[in-house]
């Protein structure tokens, strides 16, 4: 067992500290989270280093890394900035184009990405009245007499769902109904006729902002199926696993930026003339913290192993997400707690990173959900 | 073309810690390669790449610089291959003990240098003298404070920014440029460049096996961290009543 | 003994000069381009330059003339002109400068290392000792001598450096070297016209402004002659105003020749109150207004 990183991981954590304190100084995050959006500067520059390539296949132009490297990189990105960025996002949606799609449909990745740095893709899955119930959608294609297909249906919390060229949306193929389980997956110009947008306000992560997708008739052809018709759901399970993995990683880098700043403050501020880290109930808080980071991390990296060794974590990260998005929000709260009165407010950033940290509680699937994947699984894991 | 590029691979001083008596310990301290050198390593490589000219990183640093993980970071910036001297006798070496090493390295280079550039100043001497005084070990021009290069017809020509002034020079090759860190902002190095890095050629020697002289013109005495000046340290908080007044009254009577 | 001065400035010519003559007995100072100042030095050297011509160029003409002088020490200001000269000449005399010198303690020289982390002692090894300094610790030292002025002809250098033409920069800012009140303003300023409270302080204290890093670096709101700190200026005013400054070390041993420090800033733990005389925790905005009014 080898806990250590290699020189090349070492000198990527490098590179992304280099990164974070260029364009992502106290103010500019503000900035950022007022203006909903990270500037194209910062995004042409994660793209000059080649971070979006990461993880991709050396066919598409992509650095073949493996899952614990990504989850690495996700986990000090987020600790570095303090803050949601459309990164992992982008690049999971990507990671499915490469995977799935054909050679020209995954030629759009690098092409998209010589104009800017900005994410290529936004992943199209949840509807007003299927997000964990997926087989509700009724988002759906029909064949016309021409071979072309008229797509229709309405798609919620898309994730940079107005600001990307391409859209990856998932519908029913021919008939809505519940019972209907052939699904296809489609690229699709987000600039289509028919296409509309409308902006969701959430309470936290404002700069990977959501948004409402309307598909009104809009037409789209045989060339832009990803994949093999009807096997839609089936290829975007396939990513489930490493996407939670990554939710997690963010909210570990989240939470790690909450704990030092926590601890940080908790040296220098004077009360009852001693710093308030010589308090045992700060401590306390401190060391559950930490108990949550390590916690996190260890499972988190045992997670993204076991994926690199090609074997099923849908119950370890099921369990890791539902607990450890619960217990990064806690953190969150115990940093505020150690803040006292001005961790309540807008002068310091582990309320914006509260915030932040509840809504991984939801992404990639809610902890009950989580919880429910897990429950079936574990009695498995035991003989009879 | 051939350029070199002179890195100086220093402790962290983020890592160094100050002992009770006042002595440095730099033991446990990452080794980095000096700040505004990473300027003159991008200022290097963008001048090489115009040019389509060959960029070799040469560093005489301690006996720590020859680490894995600092060879491949200076590599991953640009340089196609490093030469160095890693040497304890490195450490605190004076100029020309250094520009003699530099030196060494350059006449290693294949096919010979015409330009080496360095940066104004290490992070730990700042002096701004090795590339002076490599410049009189090579026996070529020297100039310093560039803002800004470019080859035209076979010469370097340089933006030089002085505080009072901006001057055009032509410098002819070989020579060696020391450059300002406004010259151009390094580059974040990407994975990519990373896993190239490792497979790019370093050589890396001690004084002895590099066959130099490490007899320096300057001994060191001592290195010790300064004492605090004491100061008054009366702090007043807007937040008292009557502390603003008392502050004003303070500095009122200092600037009299 | 005999030390030879070579600097730029006027002021740098008599301070190196009088620092000079608490080291040797005889001083000889050299000035190259324009005329050297007088009665500061046993015997000036002016080494006139041709129209079009490269101050560095003069650097064999200046290694001529101390081969012929044969000073023992030789002091040069710390510019970059002159680290060239000077670096040539070390070289040529088989040694090195010894940098930026704060002090003197015989023969050997305290300077900086790593920016103020540590303070290196160091002496030459050689019979000939060269030493680079901006001359300031030696302000109070009163500076004599003659008239004498001799004309130097410029030798052409060898491998000459070719002057294609130059533009004068408007030096932005006062010189906050020589001013006895400074007003260093910090990140603590949100936006750049914030800096107007700054201004305005200095002028109320009859002071200059300046700034750290990131105000002249970063924001660029003010230029960087004005910045503090370990790759920017070192002053000794007589009082330094840090506002709306963290305090970092970086910054703080550029004024740690001040005889008196006031921190203003926000933040009540902020590194700058523990090394300051007098500090207030304020809001920037609500109280320098005040300051101004009340100072003025």
């Amino acid at each position: 067992m080898d806990f250590s990183l290699t020189d090349e991981q070492q000198l990527l954590v490098e590179s992304l500290q280099e990164y974070a304190e260029r364009y992502f100084d106290d103010q500019s995050v503000m900035d950022m989270y007022e203006a909903h959006q990270v500037p194209a500067e910062a995004q042409d520059a994660y793209r000059d280093a080649g971070f979006p390539f990461m993880g991709l296949p050396e066919e598409v132009g992509g650095i073949p890394t493996d899952h614990v490297t990504l989850g690495l990189m996700t986990e000090k990105l987020y600790e570095f900035t303090g803050a949601m960025t459309p990164f992992m996002t982008g690049m999971l949606a990507c990671a499915d184009l490469a995977e799935f799609g054909t050679p020209e449909q995954a030629a759009v990745i690098m092409e998209e990405y010589e104009k800017s740095g900005q994410s290529v893709a936004a992943l199209c899955l949840s509807e007003p009245a299927a997000g964990s119930d997926n087989m509700g959608m009724t988002c759906v294609t029909k064949k016309q007499a021409d071979g072309s297909f008229i797509l229709s249906g309405q798609k919620t919390w898309v994730t940079n769902g107005a600001d990307v060229p391409y859209l990856i949306v998932i519908a029913k193929d021919e008939d809505a109904s519940r019972d209907n389980t052939k699904m296809s997956l489609w690229l699709v110009k987000r600039e289509t006729p028919g296409i509309s947008t409308a902006h969701l306000t959430k309470i936290g992560q404002h700069t990977v902002p959501f948004v409402e997708v309307y598909f009104d008739d809009v037409v789209v052809t045989e060339d832009q199926r990803i994949g093999e018709a009807g096997a839609g759901w089936l290829l975007l399970m396939k990513n489930f696993e490493f996407e939670r993995c990554l939710v997690v990683a963010q909210g570990l880098g989240l939470a790690q930026a909450a704990q030092n700043d926590a601890v940080k403050y908790a040296k220098e501020r004077i009360a009852f003339n001693k710093p308030i880290i010589t308090n045992p109930r700060v401590q306390d808080l401190i060391e559950e913290n930490e108990i949550i980071l390590q916690q996190t991390r260890h499972w988190l990296y045992y997670c993204l192993w076991k994926l690199d060794q090609g074997e099923s974590i849908n119950a370890d990260i099921a369990m890791l997400k539902s607990w450890g998005t619960r217990a990064h929000v806690q953190l969150a709260d115990n940093a505020i707690e150690i803040f006292g009165g001005l961790g309540y407010t807008e002068e310091v950033r582990v309320g914006r990173i509260w915030r932040d940290l509840r809504g991984n509680m939801l992404a990639g699937g809610t902890c009950e959900v989580m919880d429910y994947i897990a429950g079936r699984a574990i009695p498995k894991w035991y003989a009879d | 073309m051939n350029i070199a590029v002179a890195v100086k691979v220093v402790p962290d001083d983020q890592d160094i810690t100050v002992a009770p008596d006042r002595s440095l310990d730099s033991s446990k301290a990452h080794q980095i390669a000096s700040e505004y050198d990473l300027n003159a390593i991008e200022a290097a490589a963008q001048l090489a790449e115009a040019e389509g000219a060959r960029l070799v990183a040469i560093s005489a640093s301690n006996a720590k610089a020859g680490d894995m993980k600092v060879r491949k970071s200076i590599l991953s910036r640009g340089p196609e291959e490093l030469l160095m001297i890693a040497d304890d006798a490195y450490a605190f070496a004076d100029s020309r003990t250094t520009a003699k090493a530099l030196a060494k390295l350059v006449g290693d280079v294949e096919g010979g240098v015409d330009l080496v550039v360095c940066g104004d100043g290490s992070a730990d001497m700042y002096a701004g003298q090795v590339n002076v005084q490599l410049a009189s070990v090579l026996g070529v021009p020297c100039i310093n404070s560039v803002t800004a290069m470019r080859m035209e017809n076979g010469a370097l020509v340089v933006e030089r920014t002085l505080d009072d002034v901006v001057e055009e020079i032509e410098v002819a090759l070989p020579a060696v440029v020391g450059v300002s860190p406004d010259i151009a902002l390094p580059r974040i190095a990407g994975m990519r460049e990373i896993l190239a890095a490792g497979k790019k050629p370093a050589t890396v020697n001690d004084a002895a096996a590099a066959g130099v002289d490490t007899n320096g013109t300057v001994e060191i005495d001592s290195v010790v961290a300064p004492e605090l000046a004491d100061r008054k340290r009366e702090i007043f908080d807007t937040k008292n009543d009557g502390d603003l007044d008392a502050f004003i009254d303070a500095v009122a009577g200092v600037i009299r | 003994m005999k030390a030879f001065v070579i600097a730029e400035a006027a002021e740098a010519q008599k301070d190196l000069c009088a620092g000079a003559r608490t080291l040797a007995d005889e001083v000889v100072l050299v000035s190259i381009g324009d005329a050297p100042q007088t009665g500061v030095a046993d015997k000036a050297y002016h080494i006139a330059l041709p129209e079009g011509e490269l101050y560095e160029n003069a650097t064999d003409t200046v290694i001529a003339l101390f081969d012929e002088v044969a000073p023992e020490i030789v002091l040069v200001e710390t510019t970059p002109r002159l680290k060239i000269v000077g670096g040539r000449l070390a070289a040529h005399a088989d040694t090195s400068v010894i940098n930026d010198v704060a002090a003197f303690d015989g023969d050997a020289a305290e300077s900086l290392y790593f920016g103020g982390l540590a303070t290196m002692k160091r002496r030459p090894a050689g019979s000939v000792r060269i030493y680079s300094t901006n001359g300031s610790m030696f302000s109070e030292a009163e500076a004599s001598g003659t008239d004498a002025v001799e004309e130097r002809e410029f030798v052409p250098a060898s491998n000459p450096l070719k002057l294609r033409g130059k533009r004068e920069v408007v030096q932005e800012g006062a010189d906050i070297g020589r001013a006895p009140i400074v007003v260093g303003a910090g990140r603590g300023f949100a936006k750049e016209e914030d800096l107007d409270l700054a201004r305005s302080l200095a002028a109320a204290v009859r002071g200059e402004i300046a700034c750290s890093r990131p105000i002249a670096e970063n924001e660029k709101w003010l230029p960087k002659s004005l910045y503090i700190g370990v790759s920017g200026r070192v002053i000794s005013p007589k009082v330094y105003f840090a506002v709306g400054i963290s305090g970092q070390m970086q910054h703080m041993v550029g004024v740690t020749g001040a005889d008196t420090i006031i921190a203003i800033n926000k933040d009540a733990n902020a590194p700058v109150f523990k090394q300051a005389d007098y500090g207030l925790v304020a809001d920037l905005q609500e109280v320098l207004p005040v300051l101004t009014e009340k100072l003025a």
